[in-house]
């Protein structure tokens, strides 16, 4: 029994605890009907439990094929963060209407700036607006659907980029290492949700993963 | 003998017949290929858990002995995908066999 578990213990190294729940489970009832078996065909019990942990193979090899297809514990996160960050803005009436509003006023205040020949100032507040407008105004519209998520993603990361050199100019190559550290957080994150997608199926995506 | 990357289609194969568990698709695949293809059975759960994602496979909760089991199913689109996969197989080998037939 000793070796069953610490064959389970190496196989949900870094999964999730629901993830790990479901391979404990399917493992365990693999093992059992195994065991059965073999005790079945006149094995001693010893023997048999030797046998049945020694077909399962490699806990380190099992784990690496279950991390590629089961959520991790860092991905779950992601998950369970951006639900509780989702949940925050929509359920707080405030919250909401403030980040709502802001792409417009950021807009106005564009459009006064250049009205007072501050160009530099405009082009940042709009692009200030305009990555606010992308992430906080476009969740609330119908975008939900494979075709529409995936136009979605592709023009927040041309315009994420776009508007990295509008903010900086010609100096965006001399602020790389800043804009590195700046997209690191949001590239972090898209690379989870890319690894989430190829794990679940689509019918169990939360809305996030559309985004 | 370890055939890298043909599992998910034997696993296909072996559901096409009937539903069935994990345990019981690995003994059938060992059985029939007369334990000419070992596997480890750690790694037949992750197969089945991408062919799950995949939707090529479904999974329910049955009951065997009075034992409550996974049972997993093959879905039509992993019918299709079993019939590409065999296609694909048999071309394959026929090429593999002109070969070492020349040789």
């Amino acid at each position: 029994m000793t070796t069953l578990n610490s064959w389970l213990n190496q196989a949900v190294r870094h999964l999730s605890r629901d993830s790990a729940d479901l391979v404990r489970r399917e493992i365990q009832d693999h093992y059992d009907a195994a065991l059965e078996a073999a005790l079945t065909s006149g094995i001693d019990p010893q023997q048999a439990e030797r046998m049945a942990v020694q077909a399962l193979g490699d806990p380190c090899v099992a784990n690496r094929q279950y991390r590629k297809v089961l959520l991790t514990s860092s991905e779950a996160k992601v998950l369970r963060k951006a639900n509780a960050e989702s949940q925050m803005i929509c359920s707080t009436g405030w919250i909401r209407w403030t980040l709502l509003s802001a792409p417009g006023l950021l807009l106005m205040l564009s459009a006064i700036s250049l009205a007072m020949h501050l160009p530099s100032l405009a082009r940042g507040v709009l692009a200030l607006g305009a990555l606010m407008a992308m992430f906080f105004i476009v969740p609330f519209l119908p975008i939900y659907t494979i075709t529409r998520g995936r136009i979605y993603r592709a023009v927040k990361w041309v315009l994420l980029i776009m508007l990295v050199f509008m903010f900086f100019g010609k100096d965006g190559w001399n602020w790389a290492w800043l804009n590195s550290c700046c997209l690191y957080p949001v590239a972090y994150i898209e690379w989870k949700r890319i690894m989430i997608r190829r794990k679940l199926p689509i019918g169990q995506w939360p809305k996030q993963l559309y985004l | 003998m370890n055939l890298k990357g043909t599992l998910p289609t034997l696993i296909l194969e072996v559901l096409a017949n009937e539903p069935s568990h994990g345990y019981r698709i690995a003994q059938t695949i060992k059985q029939s290929s007369d334990g000419l293809l070992d596997f480890k059975e750690g790694t037949l759960y992750p197969a089945l858990h991408k062919l799950e994602n995949e939707g090529s496979v479904e999974s329910y909760e049955g009951a065997e002995n009075g034992r409550s089991r996974r049972y997993y199913r093959i879905t039509r689109s992993g019918r299709k995908a079993l019939n590409e996969d065999r296609a694909e197989w048999q071309q394959l080998s026929r090429a593999v066999s002109m070969i070492l037939g020349e040789a």
